[in-house]
């Protein structure tokens, strides 16, 4: 072999004077410029003055500016696609609740259900709630005043809507973050301990899960309140103030929601140890327990963060059970009075509200997205 | 850490038996009766097909033969280390720093969402190694002695992110960074391109001279017999030759050894029959109806002919292909070479009818092909077919090997010479089978069950079912084994004089082309460096890139 017998073996003179360094250094795939300009960047001075590499620090420069440009162009997009989501909302939700039946009816509106009102009542009702005008001026009315931010008055409960839901929306906010992060710990731990292990491990979590995902959330409610609390006595029946008063309402939605999240994890995990790259982790001299933690688990999570991001809907929903279960505020409770009553615009604050949190936890979740995986532009490619 | 203190051998095997527990618990023996030792400065090599057993005897040097493996032995020692009692403990203080594993293709062997800096410092903090500053030196380092210049712009990147060289020396520097003397090299070079594995088998040999001892896993015998001192040969698990490398690949002693030598396709017996399968009788097809001549240089007897051809893609500016011109006369074979990103895949899709050019224009037998609408396309589309490097992707999962064929054959029904007739469908579907040489009870099984080699040859049984004149071969051997790759070239070759086919054929390996081909056209960065007679282009290179691209090719004989 002809061997230039490199004096010391300190690698850099080693290279031949080949090819390899001569392509442009960073071979990236289009979708991707944000990361590779990284190192490129870093690259000290001296790249100028060796012979291949075509000046790559200001064209890196420069693709890193695009690359702010792009999430930031990305972001408002996003925001602005948002604002079209909750404008739909509002929309529909406007437009259905008025195509309900009965739903213009003073008796029903104001609570006076079997009272005899006289046409001038009625008539002074209907110009005060603004009943008066075509639905299409209602309507407009009602988007102009939401630019403003104000959410209306209740009819009902003849009070700013914005000032009945608040505190119930910090509550209900308490709840299913709680949950989230609950079924997050529970479905980690059981994808970390029991996925891709032998049989005798693998199949009680992967049956567990499958248990825990068809719990029906009433039930569990009942049930966690019956032995936890009645009968243990370790956290309060109803209400409670902080921590020990949202544990079990929050497992009741955090238990099915983990199973689901779990069975997600646990496939993309037990797919992940199986790639060549955990084969080179393990012959690094990582132990399992690494393995699993540093490299697997990250790309468990993609899966699951995704559906995080769909679940938001259904854990909103499932507080409306829990929070009757187990006596809490929250806009649950105030949603099911709010649509009995036909009160509209109590109703399309709660509609607003939970597309807003849609709208921001499905933002959250595209840029952890990025976060987790960078392969990921930002153009989603 | 290049000081290398350990002088005996680093690893030293007798009796290495593994047995694997299959799902319904019987148990399967991979690997029977192995011996072979590693010394310090030397490169022994363990050459074989898939499923010969070489990757797991490899890795149970560092206890990680694979889930349900059983490895015994009757002595197995890691740097005079008794390994056979070893505990789990044991197992993981020696992997990564008294042995290094260097996979294949380090797009899947490092993990694409950590940098490659934090995947090299791993296998220190793995043996808590040094601290936070010198770790990071200790990482430079390693990428340094890995040949990669400038090792800070590295620390930060993805594999995703690099060439396949770069990506591979990060994956070198990974295995390097505890500073394992015993290197085990599985398939070091696979999914590489001709000039850059000749970079890296340089820095093999540059590691072995630094007193690495290494353990080569090959089926590429020119790697092997580039590199190698001494080279054992398995078959099914077992032993089948061993001895110096100079012995076993001059005067091969075992009947299997010599089929594997002479599979590889060689300058000095190009147009021979690589394989030892008999060629197969193929009934000829009646002449295709040959289409009136058009005016000009081109004729009725150039199958394809392409003027001028470009493909530009916008979003990034620079163009994939430009200014391509050849002729293809009828019958014989193009082979077109290049690396990766030299724009043949984007020439495949052109003559494929899968992508339009932006400049220059593709006939086929004088007619316009690329200048046709998709929809006037239609009536001549099966004329053709494109055979890709990866069938499996390319076919229905679900779909039975028949059905494969069938919906082939019902899409042309319509056309002049098509068949309506199910039962005839049927029938032709199986003889298309046994033309391509598989026996038609396969056409009841579904394609995953498949080798790769009866994939590839279900994939131009499809072609043929439309068919065609022209065979677009897009890397259709580079995926597979070299005594399969030699079966399914003789095949081609087979359908080629039989049916009078037209190949373009497309391939990173120079000498696959230069067996395969009549004339060979180079490409560079989407531009046509060469093109010429075979022999011309191969063998007395004009252009720089072309001699380059020919020095890299390995041979497995030593050059006297």
């Amino acid at each position: 072999m002809t061997q230039s017998s490199p004096p010391r073996a300190s690698g850099s003179e080693a290279v031949p004077a080949g090819t390899e360094t001569s392509v442009p250094a960073f071979a990236a795939p289009a979708s991707e410029p944000a990361h590779a300009s990284e190192p490129a960047d870093a690259a000290p001075p001296a790249a100028a003055a060796l012979p291949s590499p075509p000046a790559a620090d200001p064209r890196a420069r420069a693709d890193r500016r695009d690359d702010t440009r792009a999430f930031l162009t990305f972001l408002a997009l996003r925001i602005l696609a948002g604002l079209g989501v909750v404008l739909v909302a509002v929309s529909l939700g406007f437009f259905l609740l008025r195509l309900v039946p009965g739903a213009d009816s003073v008796q029903t509106l104001i609570g006076a259900n079997g009272r005899a009102l006289t046409n001038e009542q009625i008539a002074a009702v209907r110009a005060d709630l603004g009943l008066d005008h075509s639905l299409i001026v209602q309507y407009g009315i009602y988007l102009g005043k939401l630019v403003t931010g104000d959410l209306g008055t209740s009819y009902l409960q003849r009070q700013p809507v914005s000032l009945i839901l608040g505190p119930q929306i910090l509550s209900t906010l308490q709840l299913a973050g709680t949950a989230l992060g609950f079924a997050w710990i529970l479905a980690t731990v059981s994808t970390l301990l029991t996925a891709g292990r032998r049989r005798l491990i693998e199949t009680p979590g992967r049956v567990v899960e499958i248990i825990a995902a068809s719990l029906p959330q009433f039930w569990l409610g009942l049930m966690l309140l019956l032995v936890f609390a009645i009968g243990w006595h370790w956290f309060p029946v109803s209400g409670g103030t902080g921590f020990s008063g949202i544990v079990l309402p929050a497992l009741t939605l955090a238990i099915p929601l983990a199973g689901l999240i779990g069975q997600l994890t646990r496939e993309s995990f037990t797919e992940a140890l199986d790639q060549p790259f955990v084969l080179s982790a393990r012959a690094r001299g990582l132990s399992d327990l690494s393995v699993r933690f540093r490299h697997a688990l990250r790309h468990a999570l993609i899966p699951a963060l995704a559906f995080s991001g769909q679940s938001i809907g259904w854990l909103l929903g499932g507080t409306l059970v829990v929070e009757e279960i187990f006596a809490r505020p929250g806009i649950g409770r105030v949603i099911f009075a709010a649509v009995n009553s036909r009160d509209l615009p109590l109703v399309l604050g709660v509609v607003i509200v939970v597309a807003v949190g849609y709208v921001l936890v499905s933002i959250i979740v595209d840029i952890l997205y990025r976060i987790i995986d960078p392969r990921i532009g930002v153009n989603g490619a | 850490m290049t000081t290398r203190e350990y002088t005996g051998p680093l690893a030293e095997v007798e009796g290495l038996r593994v047995e694997f527990e299959r799902a319904d618990g019987s148990r399967i023996t991979a690997v029977h009766d192995l011996g072979f030792s590693v010394e310090p400065g030397k490169i022994t090599a363990l050459v074989g097909e898939s499923g010969s057993g070489k990757s797991v005897s490899a890795r149970s040097l560092i206890g990680l033969a694979g889930q349900g493996a059983r490895v015994g032995a009757e002595r197995l020692d890691v740097l005079g280390r008794d390994a056979r009692a070893f505990t789990d403990r044991q197992w993981r203080s020696i992997r990564g720093r008294e042995v290094g594993l260097i996979l294949q293709d380090a797009l899947t062997s490092l993990d694409p969402l950590r940098p490659i800096g934090r995947e090299i410092s791993g296998a220190l903090t793995a043996h808590r190694w040094g601290t936070r500053d010198t770790r990071r030196a200790r990482v430079l380092d390693a990428l340094a002695e890995a040949g990669l210049d400038q090792p800070e712009r590295y620390v930060r990147a993805r594999s995703g992110e690099l060439s396949g060289g770069q990506r591979q020396r990060a994956l070198i520097a990974q295995a390097l960074a505890a500073g394992p003397q015993l290197l085990i090299a599985d398939e070091p070079t696979t999914a590489l391109d001709m000039t850059v594995q000749a970079q890296i088998l340089d820095l093999f040999e540059r590691l072995r001279d630094r007193g690495h001892g290494i353990l080569l896993i090959s089926h590429d015998l020119g790697v092997v017999g580039r590199l190698a001192d001494t080279v054992l040969v398995l078959g099914e698990g077992r032993v089948v030759e061993s001895g110096s490398a100079r012995e076993v690949l001059t005067a091969p002693r075992a009947e299997y050894t010599r089929a594997l030598l002479r599979a590889i396709p060689d300058p000095s017996r190009r147009g021979q029959r690589l394989s030892a399968a008999p060629p197969l009788a193929i009934e000829g097809r009646a002449g295709a109806p040959v289409p009136a001549s058009t005016a000009g240089d081109v004729t009725a007897d150039t199958a394809v002919s392409a003027r001028g051809v470009g493909r530009t893609y916008t979003a990034r500016g620079g163009f994939a292909l430009a200014d391509i011109s050849f002729d293809v006369p009828r019958g014989t074979t193009l082979g077109i070479v290049g690396e990766s990103g030299s724009g043949k895949s984007t020439l495949a899709r052109l003559l494929g009818a899968l992508d339009t050019p932006n400049t220059g224009e593709i006939t086929v037998f004088g007619e316009p092909w690329s200048a046709l609408s998709n929809r006037e396309r239609v009536p001549v589309r099966h004329r053709v077919q494109v055979v890709y490097q990866d069938p499996l992707s390319s076919f229905d999962p679900r779909h039975r090997v028949i059905t494969i064929l069938l919906d082939a054959l019902r899409v042309n029904a319509d056309r002049p010479g098509g068949i309506t007739d199910r039962a005839a469908q049927r029938a032709r579907a199986l003889e298309l089978l046994t033309q391509v040489g598989l026996s038609t009870d396969l056409a009841d099984r579904h394609p995953l069950s498949l080798s790769g080699g009866q994939r590839q040859r279900v994939a131009i049984a499809r072609a043929l079912a439309c068919a065609p004149d022209v065979l677009i071969l897009d890397e259709p051997v580079s995926a597979l084994d070299v005594s399969v790759q030699a079966q399914v070239l003789d095949l081609l070759q087979d359908l080629q004089r039989a049916l009078g086919l037209t190949y373009l054929f497309i391939s990173h390996d120079l000498a696959v082309i230069h067996h395969v081909s009549d004339r060979v056209l180079v490409l560079r960065h989407g531009r046509a460096v060469e093109i010429g007679e075979a022999d011309q282009v191969l063998q007395h290179p004009e252009n720089a890139y072309t001699r380059e691209l020919v020095a890299a090719i390995p041979h497995p004989l030593p050059t006297p």
